[in-house]
């Protein structure tokens, strides 16, 4: 009897690991072995895909990557890239989840246009702004120049002062509408009970946002502020439609950098970029979010 | 109980439909009608109108033939390059493909021994011997034979309306290259000289064939000089003519004779400034008239040309041999596929491909109806002053030419001779990755 619960104890408490093998195994099989092999391809030195003729070279390939002519640019313009577009995107997301918690009859709509540009393809994204953006013939110039505003009309994607800005613009258009929603739901777990006895003291609507809504919605913040700061370092869809990296190399990030190593099949240098652009996003996002954590308020 | 037997049947009935596919497949790629259903992997942009007239002609006559193609296309530039390679690597091979020259295979893909030998072909008499032996021949053995047109580069393309409208002769040397387009930039509204930065394989047109007179001053062919490159003998640095060529591409911008907005312009923008003659020059390839052809038919008459005038010494037309048509080791009949390239070169096939895309063939039993601007660089090229592309005779790549210009154009170099540094240093890395005894 007593073996009997016994068995139907341990039977129950492993359901839930049984659950979880599927996972597990796919975790393994698509994450951590590659990312292993990527580690340990990037000790090695190899041109194409003949894996015999690999050489162990020690941590060469991360010297020479450091030495790339355009890794000073890279590093310089993804850094700008993170920084602008994560700024913009969680100011305006956040702005815009302000605007539309409010109970206005165009909610729903306006919820669904904000949010609409973060479901259209990057690619397709990218090659229309390509034509907007067109010095003299793209809309956006030709738009300026119609209403006497020819000083603001500039050569946007071709200009490599502009060019990254540029993108940066386009990838602000693009994902503030997401990160709106994040905050969104946030916003939609916070207690109807706090504004109300907001009220009653008195409180504004800025001192409603400052003390009830922001400390509130902390863990939302943390985790699009991480989700934007990581993807802005890794960005590379949206660079490789408009510019490729140009005008020469005046919008190469990380992402762009590693393609043009793997493209020329240098694959060990390829493997200590992607390693290389690891370890730079978890030292900037790991304190970042420990930081923003311990701050949080649970309601 | 009812769900599980029907759950049963569902799967009997999924196994029975995926059976019948097979077979379907199975007959359609082989045979018992005897017509052999044969792959064809190419880069879209070469699959033009020879090939879709050539495709339609072998499947219609499949039966006296013995084989159909199936022809598949992919992305053209690095990307396609990178999945040629990977097919190579992964030995997920077709039963034909249409790629570069076999050096180009041996440097990228490694891929040569995976190429069948065809120097058995009948057809192979129907071509110039010493024309496959410099080109489509890789230790000994006939890689691939050519496919679709040669084509000419180096060449500065014009209206002949706007030319004859001002009275403006072809000029000869690069001072009277430099006095037309200040004649359009102080006379005209017109730009002189298109750029389109955009494309950026198109920037490289501006420079790169004064190589050829650097190979000339030092006595050689374009073929000894990247010899002495691919050994590590000579360094892309110790050219100085292609960087004086660099500079001086860069001068007509900083001279206002290239539109401003030429960074954000293409290749498709360059054909339509050229037909409705908002610019004056462009500089390009063959390939310009074949897209003037296809888009502005009615135009391709007009279209004039001359030679880029070099600094110094002769200019050269730049000439591109044609692809590669290739069997692969990989082919499920090897026999039919080498019957099917014999066919295909043959001069029958190759006529058929000619009257549907005019050009340069190398079958001699072929003749095409050239467009002028073509035809004149045929005999330019005829006369002996041509030399032959170098941007595809590296054996390790030197990154790409028409970026580095562009960062030249844009700033981000300040001398030119950073341009070929820059080449000398990626050949560097990359032929040290490849364990190049010549780089240690």
């Amino acid at each position: 009897m007593y073996v009997d619960k016994g068995y139907k104890r341990l039977k129950k408490r492993r359901y839930p690991y049984w659950l979880a093998v599927p996972g597990i195994t796919f975790f393994v099989l698509f994450f951590i072995i590659p990312s292993v092999m990527g580690l340990i391809l990037s000790l090695f030195n190899m041109n194409g895909y003949d894996f015999s003729k690999a050489v162990f070279i020690g941590i060469e390939n991360y010297k020479n990557a450091f030495v790339l002519p355009t890794m000073r640019r890279a590093i310089i313009n993804s850094f700008i890239f993170s920084a602008v577009t994560t700024f913009f995107k969680v100011a305006f997301g956040l702005m815009l989840a302000v605007m539309l918690n409010q109970k206005l009859k165009s909610s729903n709509l306006l919820r669904t246009v904000f949010f609409s540009p973060a479901v259209v393809n990057s690619i397709a994204v990218g090659l229309i702004f390509k034509s907007l953006m067109h010095p003299g013939k793209g809309l956006i110039d030709t738009v300026l120049n119609s209403v006497n505003l020819e000083f603001l009309a500039k050569n946007w994607l071709g200009d490599p002062s502009l060019a990254i800005y540029s993108v940066s613009f386009i990838e602000i258009w693009k994902w503030s509408g997401f990160t709106m929603v994040i905050f969104l739901s946030g916003m939609q777990a916070v207690s109807s009970d706090y504004y109300e006895a907001a009220k009653i003291d008195g409180a504004d609507g800025w001192q409603k946002f400052k003390y009830i809504t922001f400390p509130l919605i902390l863990p939302s913040f943390n985790n699009a502020l991480i989700i934007n700061l990581v993807g802005g370092l890794k960005v590379f869809d949206l660079v490789q439609a408009t510019t490729q990296g140009g005008p020469g190399t005046a919008t190469e990030v990380f992402s762009t950098l590693m393609y043009k190593s793997f493209g020329s099949g240098r694959f060990g240098e390829g493997c200590a970029v992607a390693i290389l652009l690891s370890v730079i996003i978890a030292v900037f996002a790991i304190p970042t979010y420990a930081f923003i954590e311990k701050r949080e308020v649970i309601q | 109980m009812k769900k599980r037997w029907l759950a049963v049947l569902l799967i009997l009935v999924m196994c029975a439909g995926l059976a019948a596919c097979e077979g379907k497949k199975k007959k359609e790629e082989g045979g018992s009608d005897g017509v052999e259903t044969l792959s064809l992997l190419m880069y879209t942009d070469w699959y033009k109108d020879g090939w879709k007239a050539l495709e339609n002609y072998i499947n219609e006559n499949a039966d006296s033939l013995g084989f159909k193609l199936e022809i598949s296309t992919i992305q053209g530039g690095d990307q396609g390059d990178q999945i040629i390679a990977t097919k190579f690597a992964s030995d997920d091979l077709p039963d034909l493909i249409q790629v570069y020259k076999p050096l180009w295979m041996e440097a990228r893909c490694g891929g040569n021994d995976k190429l069948v030998d065809l120097s058995e072909l009948s057809s192979v008499s129907e071509y110039d011997e010493e024309v496959l032996k410099a080109t489509y021949y890789y230790d000994g053995k006939l890689c691939g034979m050519p496919i679709d047109t040669v084509t000419y580069a180096n060449a500065v393309f014009y209206n002949k309306e706007v030319f004859e409208e001002y009275s403006i002769k072809e000029p000869e040397t690069w001072e009277e290259f430099v006095d037309i387009c200040k004649f359009f930039k102080d006379e005209t509204d017109m730009t002189p000289l298109f750029y389109s930065g955009s494309d950026v394989w198109t920037l490289q047109m501006n420079a790169c064939t004064s190589l050829f007179n650097d190979a000339a001053e030092k006595g050689q062919d374009i073929a000894g000089l990247m010899g002495d490159i691919n050994t590590n003998k000579l360094k892309y640095s110790d050219n100085q003519l292609l960087i004086n060529a660099a500079e001086r591409s860069k001068q007509m911008i900083t001279d206002g004779y290239v539109q401003e907005s030429f960074m954000s312009d293409t290749f498709d923008n360059a054909q339509e400034a050229i037909v409705d003659k908002t610019a004056a020059m462009f500089i390009n390839g063959t390939w310009f008239t074949d897209n003037i052809s296809a888009k502005f038919p009615e135009e391709a008459e007009n279209i004039g040309v001359f030679i880029l005038p070099a600094e110094k010494g002769e200019s050269y037309v730049d000439m591109y041999v044609p692809y590669t048509l290739c069997v692969t080791a990989g082919a499920k009949n090897v026999d039919t596929a080498k019957k099917a390239v014999e066919w295909i070169t043959s001069q029958e096939a190759q006529q058929i491909y000619a009257d549907a895309q005019p050009g340069i063939y190398l079958n001699k039993n072929v003749s095409s109806e050239l467009i002028p601007a073509v035809k004149e660089l045929k005999d330019i090229a005829d006369s002996g002053r041509v030399m032959a592309n170098w941007l595809e005779s590296n054996l390790y790549s030197f990154g790409n030419f028409g970026v580095y210009l562009a960062d030249y154009y844009t700033g981000n170099y300040t001398e030119a001779a950073q341009i070929t540094q820059e080449m000398d240093d990626e050949t560097g890395r990359n032929a040290e990755a490849a364990g190049d005894s010549n780089w240690k």
